[in-house]
C-alpha cells in the first residue's frame, strides 16, 4: 500500500513538472529561432537565463505538490478516479459551498459501479460548477463584457488606436471580474481592504501610465503587439481579480496581504528611485535579486506567523499582484522621464526606440513575478518550519 | 419572500417528495433514485430552497463505521406551505417530471 501511494505521488510530481519543463522549452526554442541563425555558443549562452527560472520552478513544483499532498493528495490517493475527480471540482468550490460539495462527495459512497460512479461524479460536478459560477451571473458577465469591450474599443480606437485591442480586452475582463465577485461576495468587503485597495489603484496607475506614454510618444504603440496588449490586459485583470475576491480559503489573511503588498511597493519603490537616479547597476540588481527578498520575506514571515504554507504561499500572491502593475505603472514613468532628460531612449547606453520601452516594461513585469514566485514557495516553507516540526505536518495544516 | 416565476417541474417535485414525510429528515442520494433525478439537477435545487429558507439542512450525527454522514434534508415552514400550495388538483399525476422542462429561476 505505502508503495502504490508513494507511486501515485510520483505521478502528481511528474504531472506537476511537465508543464514547467514544456513552457521553459518551449520558451527556449522560440527565442533561440527569433534570435536569428542558431550556433552551440549562442544556444548555450541563452541557456543559462532559461535554465535558472526552470530549476527554480521544478523546485516549486515539488514544494506545492508535497504541500498539498500532505493536506489533501494523501486522502485523495485512497479514493477511485471519479471520487478524485468530484473531490478536485469540490474543491473549488467557495467556503458558504462547501458543505453542497462534502454532501455530494459523501453521497458518492452508496453508489457502485464503475459507470454509474462516472455518471454521478459528472453530474454533481456540473452541479459544483452551477454552485461556483450560476449560470444567469454568467451570462451577465459575458454579455456585459462583450458590451464594454465593444464600447471600449470604438472609444478608444477614436483617439488611440494602438491602445483599442488593449482597452477592449481589459475592460471586458475587468467588468467580468465585477459582476462575478458582486456575485460571489457575501460580506461585501475584502478580507483586507487597503491591500485590495492598492492592488485596484496599481492596475488603474498601469493603465493610465500605458495610454498616457502611447498617447505622448508617437512610435511606442510599436511596442505594443496585439499578443503583448492581450498578455498585459489578462495579467492586469487577473491582479485585480485575485485582489477583490481572493482564495476561499485564506490561512494568511489581512497579515499575509499587508507583508506581500508592502514588499511589493518597497520593490517597486527601489526600481523606481535607481531608474531615476540612473543607476543602473542598481536596477539590474533590483531585478535580479530583488523578488528574491519581495517574495520570499512575506512569505517567510507570514507563514511562520500563522504557522501555515499556505499562508507564505497567500503572501507571495499579494507581492506578485501588486508588484506587477506596480512595476509596469513605475517603469514606463521611469522611462518618460529618462526621455524627458536626456532627449532619447536608451537601454544600458544602447539606443532603443519608445516600442522598445512599452515592450520592455511588460517583460519586467513578467519576468518580476516568474522569477520572485519560487522564493515565496521556498520562504513560504523555511517559515512554516521556522518554529520546529515536520514539514508534512506544516503542510496538513 | 417573493416568487418571479412558477418553480420548475423538477423542483415542484423535490417538494412534494420533502413534503410527503414532512418531519422524516431525507437525504440526496434517495431523492435522486426516487425522483430518477440526476445529482447535476438535484443539488442546485436544494441549493436554491435552503437560501431562500424553504429547506432545512443537518448532518448526520451518527453514522455506521465506514461511511461518512450524509447531508439531510426537510422542508421548513414556509417550504410546507409552498409545497402545499404548488400541490397538483387530485387525482395527483403519477408522471416523473422531464429534464427537458424549463428551470425554475425565481424563488
Amino acid at each position: 500500500m505505502a508503495g502504490s501511494v508513494s507511486r501515485i505521488r510520483r505521478r502528481y510530481e511528474m504531472a506537476a513538472a511537465t508543464p514547467v519543463v514544456v513552457v521553459f522549452a518551449a520558451l527556449y526554442a522560440w527565442v533561440v529561432r527569433s534570435a536569428g541563425p542558431s550556433s552551440p555558443d549562442l544556444m548555450l549562452w541563452l541557456l543559462v537565463p532559461f535554465a535558472m527560472p526552470a530549476l527554480l520552478w521544478l523546485f516549486t513544483s515539488w514544494l506545492l505538490v508535497h504541500h498539498w499532498w500532505a493536506a489533501d493528495g494523501a486522502r485523495l490517493s485512497t479514493m477511485d478516479a471519479p471520487g478524485r475527480f468530484l473531490a478536485v471540482a469540490v474543491a473549488t468550490l467557495p467556503e458558504p459551498r462547501r458543505r453542497w460539495g462534502q454532501a455530494m462527495l459523501g453521497e458518492m459512497v452508496e453508489v457502485r459501479g464503475g459507470w454509474a460512479r462516472w455518471r454521478f461524479a459528472l453530474s454533481s460536478a456540473r452541479a459544483a460548477v452551477s454552485l461556483l459560477l450560476p449560470a444567469g451571473r454568467l451570462g451577465l458577465a459575458v454579455a456585459a463584457g462583450a458590451v464594454v469591450a465593444a464600447a471600449a474599443h470604438l472609444a478608444v480606437g477614436a483617439v488611440l488606436p494602438g491602445f483599442a485591442l488593449f482597452a477592449a480586452t481589459f475592460a471586458a475582463l475587468a467588468v467580468a471580474v465585477a459582476v462575478l465577485a458582486v456575485g460571489r461576495a457575501r460580506s461585501g468587503r475584502p478580507p483586507a481592504p487597503l491591500a485590495t485597495a492598492l492592488v485596484t489603484a496599481a492596475v488603474a496607475g498601469a493603465v493610465v501610465a500605458a495610454a498616457a506614454f502611447l498617447a505622448r510618444h508617437p512610435a511606442a504603440p510599436e511596442g505594443l503587439t496585439p499578443a503583448r496588449a492581450i498578455f498585459l490586459a489578462v495579467v492586469l485583470a487577473g491582479c485585480l481579480r485575485l485582489a477583490v475576491a481572493p482564495a476561499r480559503r485564506s490561512s494568511g489573511g489581512r497579515l499575509a496581504a499587508y507583508l506581500g503588498a508592502g514588499a511589493a511597493v518597497l520593490l517597486a519603490a527601489g526600481q523606481m528611485v535607481a531608474a531615476l537616479a540612473g543607476l543602473g547597476g542598481a536596477a539590474l540588481f533590483l531585478l535580479l535579486f530583488g523578488p528574491a527578498f519581495a517574495f520570499g520575506g512575506p512569505a517567510f514571515a507570514a507563514a511562520a506567523a500563522r504557522r501555515s504554507f499556505a499562508a507564505g504561499v497567500e503572501a507571495g500572491i499579494w507581492t506578485a499582484i501588486t508588484v506587477m502593475p506596480l512595476g509596469c505603472a513605475l517603469g514606463l514613468l521611469a522611462a518618460a522621464r529618462a526621455y524627458a532628460v536626456d532627449g532619447g531612449w536608451t537601454f544600458a547606453g544602447d539606443a532603443t526606440t519608445a516600442g522598445f520601452q512599452v515592450g520592455g516594461a511588460i517583460l519586467v513585469l513578467a519576468v518580476t513575478a516568474v522569477l520572485g514566485f519560487p522564493f515565496a514557495a521556498m520562504g513560504a516553507t523555511a517559515g512554516a518550519l521556522h518554529r520546529g516540526g515536520s514539514l508534512q505536518r506544516r503542510g496538513a495544516q | 419572500m417573493t416568487r418571479a416565476r412558477r418553480p420548475s417541474a423538477q423542483t415542484i417535485a423535490v417538494l412534494s417528495a420533502l413534503a410527503d414525510a414532512p418531519t422524516t429528515w431525507r437525504y440526496g442520494y434517495e431523492l435522486c433514485k426516487q425522483l430518477d433525478l440526476r445529482p447535476g439537477s438535484l443539488y442546485p435545487i436544494l441549493v436554491r430552497l435552503a437560501d431562500r429558507g424553504l429547506l432545512e439542512t443537518a448532518w448526520e450525527t451518527d453514522p455506521p463505521a465506514g461511511r461518512p454522514p450524509r447531508h439531510l434534508y426537510r422542508l421548513t415552514g414556509s417550504g410546507r406551505a409552498l409545497a402545499a400550495e404548488l400541490a397538483p388538483a387530485p387525482p395527483r399525476p403519477a408522471a416523473v417530471p422531464r429534464r427537458s422542462e424549463p428551470r425554475w429561476q425565481g424563488a
